[in-house]
C-alpha cells in the first residue's frame, strides 16, 4: 500500500472516528452493535434473544430452554432474532473536473468525495455491513481489508482521472442495496437520469451527495477571463464574468433542482456538500439519511 | 538649457515627448487587457452566457497611472537633468585660483572638496578651465598657465596639496596676467582668509574677465600660527614661551587655544592655553616645565589645527643645553674625587650634555654653560674667545682656586681683594662658617640651605655699591658666597671657593646640584654660532602642509648656513629640521611670516561665499532610469498576476534557499565559526590531571629516559605522598603549551640547539608566571655517549643565553629543596657531588626558583624499566644513592607544588623554645 494510500484512509477513518459506529436501520438493540449486523425483527438465525415461545412438536429438542421451562408448567423454547446483513454500492467520482479547487485553502473536490465515501465505508464495514465501490472489479465487501483496498483503488483513481462516467446497474450487485453517489454532478441532467434509473430495480434506497468547490457555487470572479473546460468542453471567454454571475447562480440552482427532482421521483435523497465545510456534517446527514430508511 | 527649481535639464527639448503621453493614456484605454485564463469545471453552466457592456474589461486606473509614470520617468531621465547645477556662465572658460599656502592647510578637506566638484561641474559643460595655485609650487620652473580641458584640471586638483610655505599672490597674478585670458571667463577664487596686498589687485583683475566668485572657510577660526618662542629665565624651572598668532580682525572674538608640546615619539608632554582676547590678534603660550621634562619636549603644536604654521619645532637649543668643563687636567677627568671638574660634572650630568676640555676645545662646539673648574686665571687669547661667546648669551661659572688671588682676569662679576680668607684653621681662632638663607631676588631663592654645607676657606670681595645686588648666596657672616654679572645676554657666576671640598663641602652637598641647576636654567642657550656650521645644511626632515614631519623630495636643496637666520621659506626650503650628523636646526614657519591680517574687504559685486556653497551636482538620469526600470518589472509581475500566471515560487523555497545561502556563508567562514575556541586536547589532559613533564630533546634515548625516570619518580610520589599525578607528558617548547605543568625536567644533551624565539617566549612565559624547569647536564664521564661532558656544558650554556634566567646561587644547605619533604643533606642522581644551582631570592615567585640546574643526571637515576628493574647504575653509592634520588624528586615536586612554606621551618627552634617556656 502506498503511504498516500494510507494517508487517505488514515484521514478517511478521522472522519468516521467522530461519529458512533453506523448501523443502517440503527433503531436495533445495542447488542447487535457489536455484532455489526442488523436483525429482521423476526425469529431466525441469529445470535440475539428475540423472544420466548411454546415448544411445538417440530422443534428441535436442543432449543428448549431448561431454565425458563423450569419456572412455569409449559416447556419453552429461546428464538433468536434473524440477523442480515446490507450491501451498500459507493461511488465516488474522480473524472479530472473533480480534481479541481479555487484556492489553496480548500481541497480538491475528487480528495473531499473520497474522504465522505471513505468515511461512510469505514463507518459501515465496522458495523458489519458490506459495501461494494462502483467502478471497480467487485473484491472484498467487508472488514478491514475491503476497507482497505478501497482507499487504495480512490487513491488511484484521483491519480489517474479516468473519464467522467455515471455508474450504472450491474448484474453483478446484489438486490435491495443502498447505492451512494458522490459527484459534482455537473454532467447533464439526462445522463444523470439515465444512470439512476438503471438502479431502480436493484437498489431499495439511494443517496446522491454533490460536491462542490465555493467557487463554482458562486463565481466570485471579475473581469475579463477566458474560462477553460476540465474534460474537453472547450473553452468560453467572458469580458465581465461579474455580469453573468447572476445567471449562473440561477443555472446552478436549475440544475441542482432537476437533480432534486429526480432524485424525489426515484425516492433518493440528495444534499450538497462544499468543500470548504467540514466533511464531517455531510458524513452526518448522509448517516442520518441512511440509518433512517428501511 | 532649462531650470526647474534645483533640478536643471540638460536636453529640455526631449520633455516635449511628454505631451505623448495623452495618447499612451488612449492606446492603453482602448485596449483590453489580456484575458486571465481560468479553468473551470462547471463551465457547461456557462455556455451562451455573454456579458453585457462589450468594452467594460479595462486596465485599471492603478496599472495605467504606472505605466504613464514609467514613461514619463524614462523622457525626463533622457532630458538628463542635473541636481544642484551652479547658477553660473556655463558655456564660458573657468578661472579658478586656489590659496594653497600653510593658511589653507587646516581647512583643505573642505576647500578641496568644493575645488573637485566645481571642476566635475566643468568637466559636464566642457568649460575650458585654468587652475591657478597661489602657493609657489614644488621647486623647479613653474609651468605658464593656460586653458586646459577641466578633467585635466580636475585630476590636477585631486592630487593637490596644502604648501607647508606662504602664498605669493602677486606672481600668482603675474602668471595669470601672463596667460591672457580673454573676457567673459567666471572666475572662483578659493581663499584661505589671509589678506595680502595683491588682494584688491587680483579680484578686481579677475573681475574684469566676468564674475568672480570668492570662496572661503565660513567655519574655521583662521589659521593660526607659532613662532617665535624664547626660553624665559625662571628660578621655577623650564619656561618656554611662545608666540601664539592669529588673523588680525576686528571682530575677532575671544578664544583659547591649546598649545601641546610633543616629545619625539609624538607624546604630550605638557599643555598650555594661548587666550586670545576680542579683537588681538597676538597672545602667548607659557610652557612652565622640570628640566627633564623639558628636555624630552621636540615640538609645539596647536591642538586642531593642522598647518605648518601651528608646528613650532624644537631643535638642540631647546633641550639639553650643553656645558662645557675646563678641568685643570686636559685629559678630562682621571681621578675621581681628586679632580677639580669631577664635582660639577657629577653634579650636571643628569640634566646636561658635559663636555670636558680647554676652553679653546669647548668654544669649538656650542655650548650653554661654562664652567672654569680650576680656579686657575684666564689667558687674555681665551677671554678674546669668551667675550663674544658671553655676548650672545653663554653663562660662564667659574670657581676660586689657590692662583685666583685678586683681579687676575676681565672675566669675574666682582672685584676680589688679594689673599683669601680662612676660617678655623690651625692658626686660627675661628670656626668653618654655615651659609646664610639665599637672597629673595637671587635664581637660587627657594632652595633650602643644609646646616652642614661649611666654609673654611674663600676669596673675598672688594665691597662696593652694586655688590649685595651681585650677591647670590651669601655665608651666615654676610660675605658673599656666590656673586654674579650681566654680561650683555650672558654671565658671569663667581663661586667663592673652590670646586673641590678642599675650601668647603658645598662640592659634596646637594644643594650645589641644585643651585648648578638653578644657573643651568638661567642660561637661554647659545645661538649656534653661524661659523661653526657646515656651509650647507641638507634637510633632515621637512614639515609637510598639514604639520607632519616627512621625508624631504629630493627637489629640497641644502640651505647656506648665512640663511638660516632668515630664511626664504618656499619649496625650496620648506621649514623643517636641517642639518647633519650631530647638527640639528630647526627652521620654523611661524616666525618668518609677516603680520596675519584676515581678509575683510571685497568689492560689492563680488560673491563671497563658504565652500558649502558649491553643491555636489548629482545628475538624476541613472536613478530616473532605475525607477523606471524598477516599475516596468513591478508592471510585468502584475500582468502576469492578471493573467492567472502567479509564479510557482513558494515562501518554503526561499527561505530554504536563504538558509542553504546562510549555511555556505557559515562554512565559508570556519575561522569565525569554530577555529578560535579551539584548544588543544593535549592541553586540556594537561590541565585535567596534574603530571610532570619534560623537554622533547629529540634524541630518542634521552626522551625515553627521561619518560621513565619521571615515569618512576610519578610512581613513587604517589606511594609514598598525596601527590598522585598522571603520566608524564613530553612537550615540545616550540608548539606546546607549558603553563599546565607544576614543573618541566629538561635533560640537557650535546647536540641540544638553543630554543627558537618562540619557543624562548614561551619558556619566558612559564618562567615569568611562576613556572619551575629543572635543567639537567650531566657532565660526568658515562652520562653521555661519547664522553662528551664539555660539549654538554656549552649547550646549556647556549639554552640558557635565550632564557630570561635569573641571577643565580649554589643552593645554600637550608633551602627549601633539602626539606620540602625528606631531610636531605644533598640532592643526588645517578651521579653526586656536583653542584646544583637555584635562583638567588626571587621576589615575584616569593622565593621560590624557577629554575633549578644541576648536572646528576636524575632521571636516569629514577628510570626503571617495565618490570620496574632500575635502569642505570648509581654511582658511588649504589642503591642507597637511588633511594636519595627518589627523595630529592620527592622534595623537588614537593617544592614545586607548595613552594616555600617549609621555610618556615627555620623558625621551628625558635618557636619551640618559646612553646616550652
Amino acid at each position: 500500500m502506498t503511504s498516500s494510500a494510507q494517508v487517505l484512509q488514515h484521514n478517511a477513518e478521522q472522519a468516521a472516528s467522530t461519529l458512533p459506529p453506523l448501523l443502517i436501520n440503527a433503531n436495533r438493540v445495542a447488542a447487535t452493535v457489536s455484532l455489526g449486523s442488523h436483525g429482521r425483527r423476526r425469529a431466525g438465525p441469529g445470535d440475539t434473544f428475540w423472544q420466548f415461545r411454546q415448544y411445538s412438536q417440530s422443534d428441535p429438542a436442543y432449543m428448549i430452554d431448561w431454565r425458563q421451562s423450569a419456572k412455569f408448567d409449559h416447556v419453552f423454547v429461546r428464538e433468536r432474532e434473524w440477523d442480515a446483513s446490507q450491501t451498500a454500492a459507493l461511488w465516488c467520482d474522480c473524472s479530472p473536473s473533480m480534481a479541481f479547487r479555487s484556492s489553496k485553502k480548500v481541497p480538491t473536490k475528487s480528495e473531499r468525495a473520497s474522504v465522505i465515501g471513505l468515511a461512510l465505508a469505514s463507518l459501515m464495514i465496522s458495523g458489519g455491513e458490506r459495501v461494494r465501490l462502483l467502478g471497480f472489479e467487485p473484491s472484498a465487501s467487508s472488514g478491514r481489508l475491503a476497507l482497505i483496498q478501497m482507499a487504495h483503488n480512490l487513491e488511484r483513481a484521483i491519480t489517474d482521472q479516468p473519464a467522467s462516467t455515471v455508474p450504472v446497474a450491474q448484474a453483478s450487485l446484489p438486490r435491495h442495496i443502498s447505492v451512494v453517489l458522490i459527484s459534482d454532478f455537473l454532467f447533464p441532467i439526462e445522463e444523470a437520469e439515465s444512470a439512476l434509473s438503471s438502479f431502480t430495480g436493484q437498489a431499495s434506497s439511494g443517496h446522491l451527495l454533490q460536491i462542490l468547490d465555493p467557487a463554482e457555487e458562486s463565481l466570485p470572479y471579475r473581469g475579463r477571463i477566458r474560462f477553460q473546460g476540465m474534460e474537453n468542453e472547450g473553452s468560453l471567454l467572458i469580458e465581465r464574468t461579474e455580469d453573468v454571475r447572476k445567471d449562473y447562480i440561477g443555472k446552478m440552482a436549475e440544475h441542482r433542482a432537476s437533480l432534486a427532482a429526480l432524485t424525489d421521483r426515484l425516492g433518493w435523497s440528495f444534499s450538497v456538500h462544499h468543500t470548504d465545510k467540514p466533511p464531517h456534517t455531510a458524513l452526518a446527514a448522509l448517516h442520518m439519511r441512511m440509518a433512517e430508511e428501511r | 538649457m532649462m531650470s526647474l527649481g534645483a533640478v536643471t535639464f540638460a536636453f529640455p527639448w526631449i520633455l516635449t515627448a511628454l505631451a505623448i503621453l495623452p495618447l499612451v493614456w488612449l492606446l492603453l484605454r482602448v485596449t483590453p487587457p489580456a484575458a486571465r485564463r481560468l479553468t473551470f469545471p462547471a463551465i457547461r453552466l456557462l455556455f451562451g452566457m455573454v456579458s453585457n457592456e462589450k468594452s467594460s474589461a479595462r486596465t485599471p486606473w492603478w496599472l495605467m497611472l504606472m505605466r504613464l509614470s514609467c514613461i514619463t520617468l524614462i523622457i525626463i531621465a533622457l532630458a538628463d537633468p542635473v541636481l544642484n547645477q551652479r547658477q553660473s556662465m556655463r558655456q564660458s572658460p573657468l578661472v579658478v585660483v586656489v590659496d594653497d599656502g600653510w593658511a589653507a592647510a587646516s581647512t583643505w578637506p573642505e576647500r578641496q572638496a568644493a575645488l573637485v566638484r566645481l571642476l566635475e561641474s566643468a568637466v559636464r559643460y566642457t568649460r575650458p578651465v585654468i587652475l591657478a595655485t597661489t602657493a609657489p609650487a614644488d621647486a623647479g620652473a613653474q609651468n605658464p598657465l593656460s586653458f586646459g580641458s577641466a578633467s585635466d584640471a580636475l585630476a590636477v586638483a585631486r592630487a593637490l596639496e596644502a604648501k607647508s610655505w606662504s602664498t605669493d599672490r602677486q606672481s600668482a597674478l603675474q602668471r595669470l596676467q601672463d596667460a591672457n585670458p580673454r573676457p567673459p571667463a567666471e572666475s572662483v577664487w578659493l581663499t584661505d582668509g589671509v589678506a595680502s596686498d595683491t588682494d584688491i589687485e587680483m579680484a578686481a583683475w579677475l573681475q574684469r574677465l566676468g564674475r568672480l566668485t570668492v570662496l572661503t572657510s565660513t567655519t574655521a577660526a583662521g589659521p593660526i600660527a607659532l613662532g617665535p618662542a624664547e626660553r624665559v629665565p625662571d628660578s621655577n624651572g623650564n619656561t618656554i614661551e611662545v608666540t601664539v598668532r592669529r588673523p588680525a580682525s576686528e571682530s575677532a572674538v575671544p578664544m583659547i587655544s591649546n598649545i601641546i608640546a610633543l616629545d619625539q615619539a609624538g607624546r604630550t608632554v605638557a599643555r598650555a592655553e594661548a587666550n586670545f582676547d576680542a579683537g588681538t590678534a597676538v597672545t602667548s603660550a607659557r610652557f612652565v616645565v622640570p628640566t627633564e621634562l623639558g628636555n624630552l619636549m621636540t615640538q609645539l603644536i596647536v591642538e586642531n589645527e593642522s598647518s605648518a604654521a601651528s608646528v613650532f619645532l624644537l631643535d638642540d637649543r631647546w633641550t639639553r643645553r650643553p656645558v662645557g668643563i675646563v678641568s685643570a687636567n686636559p685629559d678630562g677627568i682621571v681621578t675621581p674625587l681628586l679632580e677639580d671638574g669631577f664635582y660639577a660634572t657629577q653634579a650636571l650630568l643628569p640634566y646636561a650634555d658635559v663636555h670636558a676640555g680647554t676652553i679653546v676645545e669647548l668654544l669649538e662646539r656650542n655650548l650653554a654653560m661654562i664652567i672654569l673648574a680650576s680656579g686657575n686665571r684666564v689667558t687674555s687669547p681665551e677671554v678674546a674667545l669668551l667675550e663674544p661667546w658671553l655676548h650672545r648669551g653663554g653663562v660662564l661659572i667659574r670657581f676660586a682656586g689657590a692662583t685666583l688671588d685678586g683681579n687676575v682676569d676681565p672675566l669675574l662679576p666682582v672685584r676680589l681683594r688679594g689673599g683669601g680668607r680662612t676660617f678655623g684653621g690651625t692658626m686660627s681662632w675661628t670656626e668653618p662658617v654655615g651659609m646664610a638663607t639665599f637672597p629673595d631676588d637671587s635664581p637660587f631663592a627657594g632652595l633650602a640651605v643644609p646646616d652642614d654645607v661649611l666654609v673654611s676657606t674663600q676669596v673675598l670681595a672688594e665691597p662696593s655699591a652694586g655688590l649685595s645686588q651681585r650677591t647670590w648666596a651669601r655665608l651666615e657672616d654676610g660675605t658673599p658666597l656666590v656673586t654674579a654679572e650681566r654680561r650683555d645676554s650672558g654671565w658671569i657666576v663667581l663661586f667663592h671657593v673652590t670646586a673641590t671640598p678642599n675650601w668647603s663641602t658645598l662640592p659634596l652637598s646637594g644643594v650645589m646640584v641644585d643651585m648648578l641647576r638653578r644657573i643651568l636654567d638661567l642660561s637661554r642657550g647659545v645661538e649656534e654660532a653661524t661659523s661653526v656650521l657646515p656651509q650647507g645644511l641638507s634637510a633632515r626632515e621637512i614639515l609637510s602642509g598639514t604639520g607632519q614631519l616627512i621625508v624631504p623630495p629630493p627637489t629640497v636643496v641644502a640651505i647656506d648656513r648665512d640663511d638660516i637666520a632668515d630664511p626664504d621659506l618656499g619649496p625650496t626650503y620648506p621649514p623643517g629640521y636641517y642639518g647633519s650628523g650631530d647638527t640639528k636646526i630647526a627652521i620654523n614657519l611661524g616666525p618668518s611670516i609677516g603680520p596675519i591680517v584676515g581678509q575683510g574687504r571685497w568689492p560689492s559685486d563680488v560673491t563671497v561665499t563658504g565652500f558649502e556653497s558649491v553643491a555636489a551636482e548629482r545628475t538624476l538620469k541613472p536613478w530616473l532610469l532605475f525607477f523606471a526600470l524598477a516599475l516596468f518589472v513591478i508592471d510585468f509581475m502584475i500582468s502576469l498576476f492578471l493573467r492567472g500566471i502567479t509564479p510557482q515560487l513558494p515562501l518554503a523555497r526561499v527561505g530554504a534557499a536563504t538558509a542553504s545561502i546562510a549555511l555556505l556563508i557559515l562554512i565559508a567562514s570556519p575561522h569565525h565559526a569554530l577555529g578560535a575556541d579551539a584548544i588543544d586536547p593535549a592541553v586540556i589532559d594537561a590541565v585535567l590531571e596534574t603530571r610532570l613533564a619534560y623537554i622533547r630533546t629529540g634524541r630518542q634515548d634521552i626522551d625515553q629516559l627521561s619518560a621513565q625516570g619521571l615515569g618512576a619518580l610519578t610512581k613513587v610520589l604517589a606511594a609514598r605522598t598525596s601527590a598522585v599525578m598522571a603520566t608524564p607528558a613530553d612537550i615540545n617548547p616550540e608548539t606546546d603549551e607549558l603553563f599546565p605543568y607544576p614543573v618541566v625536567y629538561w635533560r640537557i644533551t650535546p647536540e641540544q640547539t638553543p630554543p627558537s624565539e618562540k619557543a624562548a617566549q614561551h619558556i619566558n612565559d612559564y618562567l615569568g608566571r611562576g613556572g619551575m624547569i629543572v635543567f639537567d647536564a650531566p657532565n660526568q664521564v658515562g652520562a653521555n655517549a661519547n664522553d662528551d661532558g664539555q660539549q654538554v656544558s656549552q649547550a646549556l650554556n647556549n639554552v640558557l643565553a635565550r632564557l630570561n634566567v635569573p641571577p643565580l646561587v649554589q643552593i645554600p644547605e637550608t633551602h627549601v629543596l633539602h626539606r620540602s619533604f625528606y631531610l636531605l643533606p644533598d640532592l643526588p642522581g645517578r651521579f653526586t657531588g656536583a653542584p646544583v644551582y637555584v635562583e638567588r631570592g626571587s621576589i615575584t615567585t616569593d622565593g621560590v626558583s624557577s629554575i633549578i640546574i644541576g648536572s646528576h643526571d636524575w632521571a636516569a637515576a629514577w628510570a626503571r624499566d617495565s618490570r620496574g628493574l632500575p635502569l642505570y647504575p648509581a654511582v658511588p653509592s649504589g642503591e642507597r644513592q637511588r633511594e636519595w634520588s627518589y627523595r630529592f624528586g620527592v622534595n623537588l615536586v614537593m617544592y614545586a607544588l607548595t613552594g616555600n612554606y617549609k621555610a618556615d621551618q627555620v623558625h621551628l627552634p625558635a618557636i619551640m623554645q618559646r612553646l616550652t617556656q
